[in-house]
């Protein structure tokens, strides 16, 4: 009687839970179907907002998880992205400091969408709520470079956010570059010059238009290294050897530097400027503290040796000293760098 | 003097209470799971566990002033123990808030807790907090005085179900009354939007103790805004213990 028992209660819970299971599967494939248009019942952003009950971090995390399975699913699928743009910016109104939503949605926008327009948008819109963040400005002109390459001006606008990048203070040193690189070949010293003026003539800020005035100095100076520099060239060429002083290859050796600083060659025979070196060493030294702040938010201690930053991946390299005899020195104990 | 002795009391009653540890299991819980919602976020987990945290502590903590909150007075009235109480040398208004600043303690040492869990979690699994972390969880606290608060006004007005009813409402609607400085240009010129715009000012504005976002994301608060929410909130809810204390006075018990 007992077994009899048994046996009738397996079969009804292997009759009932293969009908669950079928009935599952086919929920999960109708649910998947649907998911699209499930997308469309979600309200306004802006509502959304204000209907969260104080969740609305908890529900950005969820949509963003949400946009993920999304994005795969189409990436291994139709590749279409119909609603991604909608769901990245839902995101980010419901969590503004959302960063890697910002990102990461602007690149899947222009790489897997192709809707550079709409990857811009959402790029840009992130800056003001984060102001100090360089992946922004950088990731746009990645835009601007990639997506948009063939269109004029597009180089012109990924030097300027490539700029906007570096002027964060948190940017690595090889955007830096990258950006150097960028505004040489294209020759933007004429739209940069233009700009500096412009600001250092208008401006109603009198720290901006002193800002500006000591930022096209700055550019003089590199013009003027240029110049130095492709007249050792000819010396190097003309004579064999590079040359041993500035006045080898110029008459006006002791050119005026109005923010005070000096013109020299350094021992590879490169034409250097002591206001351009220190405008360099500021801006190491910022990524080098910026990187050290982070160190100990991440580790709950300063770290032992500028080393440390690389091998716990904050930096990838240790920016060089701008000047060759010089090298940077940090205290351990304070946190503390000096150049 | 009297007014300890009843918080006192009604600490240890609550504290007794299953559904509070029960809430808080499913707190813990919550803190415990976000840890698998970040395994697919391309490196979010942190934020998403601090988010899921403070949202815990924020939904739970509310759960429990409601539950707890709609039935301090209800309860001595339904089991008569009131009559025992009201007998001694005590005013009401030491009644109302003695209550209430029981139900403040226990609310304190459950958002304690949660917060120190939720912290040390987040330490073992290699994340690092900011002060904003804990400035979110002590604004989430200030708001969960004020929902406590009215949660016992409510007692002293309602039955408990109404009471957990209108609490809950004014919970998600505290949330959302943004939406009525915010209004579309078709409201331009209208006495609705007079009206509107003075609810926005009755109403309690909680999303002012609403910084999670802030602090999941390492963004850092500034000390004024913090003392801003605090003398808000503190205010709103000594105004709404006001009402609690004078809607006791006249209760036919």
């Amino acid at each position: 009687m007992r077994g009899r028992k048994a046996i009738v209660a397996l079969l009804v819970v292997s009759a009932s839970l293969s009908l669950t299971a079928l009935s599952q599967r086919r929920l999960d494939a109708m649910r998947t179907a649907a998911f699209d248009e499930e997308l469309l019942y979600l309200p306004n952003e802006h509502l959304l907002d204000h209907f969260t009950a104080g969740l609305s971090g908890v529900v950005a995390d969820v949509l963003w998880l949400k946009c993920i399975q999304y994005t795969s699913t189409h990436f291994r699928g139709d590749f279409k992205f119909t609603w991604l743009d909608h769901m990245c910016t839902m995101i980010t109104r419901l969590d503004p400091y959302f960063v890697d939503v910002y990102r990461y949605g602007g690149i899947f926008l222009a790489a897997l969408k192709a809707d550079d327009d709409a990857s811009i948008r959402l790029l840009k819109s992130g800056i003001p709520p984060n102001p100090d963040r360089w992946e922004l400005p950088y990731e746009i002109a990645m835009v601007h470079m990639v997506n948009r390459r063939d269109q004029p001006g597009a180089a012109e606008a990924a030097a300027a956010y490539l700029k906007l990048a570096v002027a964060t203070g948190t940017a690595p040193e090889n955007v830096a570059h990258v950006a150097a690189g960028l505004q040489r070949k294209n020759k933007l010293t004429d739209m940069e010059r233009a700009m500096w003026t412009d600001m250092a003539q208008h401006h109603a800020d009198k720290f901006m238009r002193d800002l500006a005035s000591r930022k096209l100095a700055l550019l003089d100076m590199r013009l003027a290294c240029e110049e130095l520099e492709q007249a050792a060239e000819a010396y190097a060429a003309r004579t064999g050897s590079p040359p041993r002083s500035l006045r080898d290859i110029t008459d006006n050796a002791e050119r005026i530097d109005p923010l005070g600083g000096t013109f020299f060659l350094d021992s590879t025979g490169r034409v250097q400027n002591t206001s351009l070196l220190n405008e360099s060493v500021d801006r190491a030294l910022g990524q080098l503290r910026n990187a050290v702040r982070l160190y100990r938010k991440d580790a709950g201690s300063w770290p032992g040796s500028l080393d440390d930053l690389v091998s716990r991946q904050i930096m990838t390299a240790i920016p060089k000293h701008p000047y060759e005899d010089k090298s940077w020195r940090y205290d351990p104990a304070t946190g503390e760098i000096v150049p | 003097m009297r007014i300890w002795a009843v918080a006192h009391n009604t600490f240890r009653e609550a504290v007794r209470d299953r559904v509070l540890y029960v809430l808080v299991f499913f707190a813990a819980a919550s803190i415990f799971g976000s840890k698998a919602l970040g395994w697919i976020s391309i490196g979010q987990d942190i934020k998403i566990m601090v988010d899921i945290s403070l949202a815990a502590i924020s939904v739970f903590g509310v759960l429990i002033a409601i539950f707890v909150g709609t039935n301090l007075v209800h309860k001595e009235i339904d089991k008569r123990t009131i009559y025992t109480i009201l007998c001694r040398p005590m005013a009401r208004y030491e009644f109302v808030l003695g209550k209430c600043l029981g139900l403040a303690g226990l609310l304190a040492v459950v958002v304690f807790v949660m917060t120190a869990i939720a912290a040390v979690y987040v330490f073992l699994l290699g994340g690092r907090l900011t002060s904003s972390f804990y400035l979110a969880a002590l604004l989430i606290y200030w708001k969960l005085l004020l929902i406590t608060a009215l949660a016992v006004l409510l007692s002293a007005l309602t039955a408990p179900i109404l009471g957990a009813i209108i609490v809950f409402a004014a919970y998600v609607v505290g949330h959302a009354t943004n939406i009525f400085i915010n209004l579309p240009p078709q409201f331009d010129g209208t006495v609705s939007k007079q009206v509107l715009q003075a609810l926005y000012y009755v109403l309690p504005n909680l999303s002012h103790f609403d910084i999670a976002s802030e602090a999941a994301n390492g963004v850092a608060i500034a000390p004024s805004y913090v003392v801003w929410a605090l003398a808000y909130g503190t205010v709103y809810t000594a105004m709404l213990l006001t009402l609690a204390a004078l809607a006791f006075e006249d209760k036919d018990v």
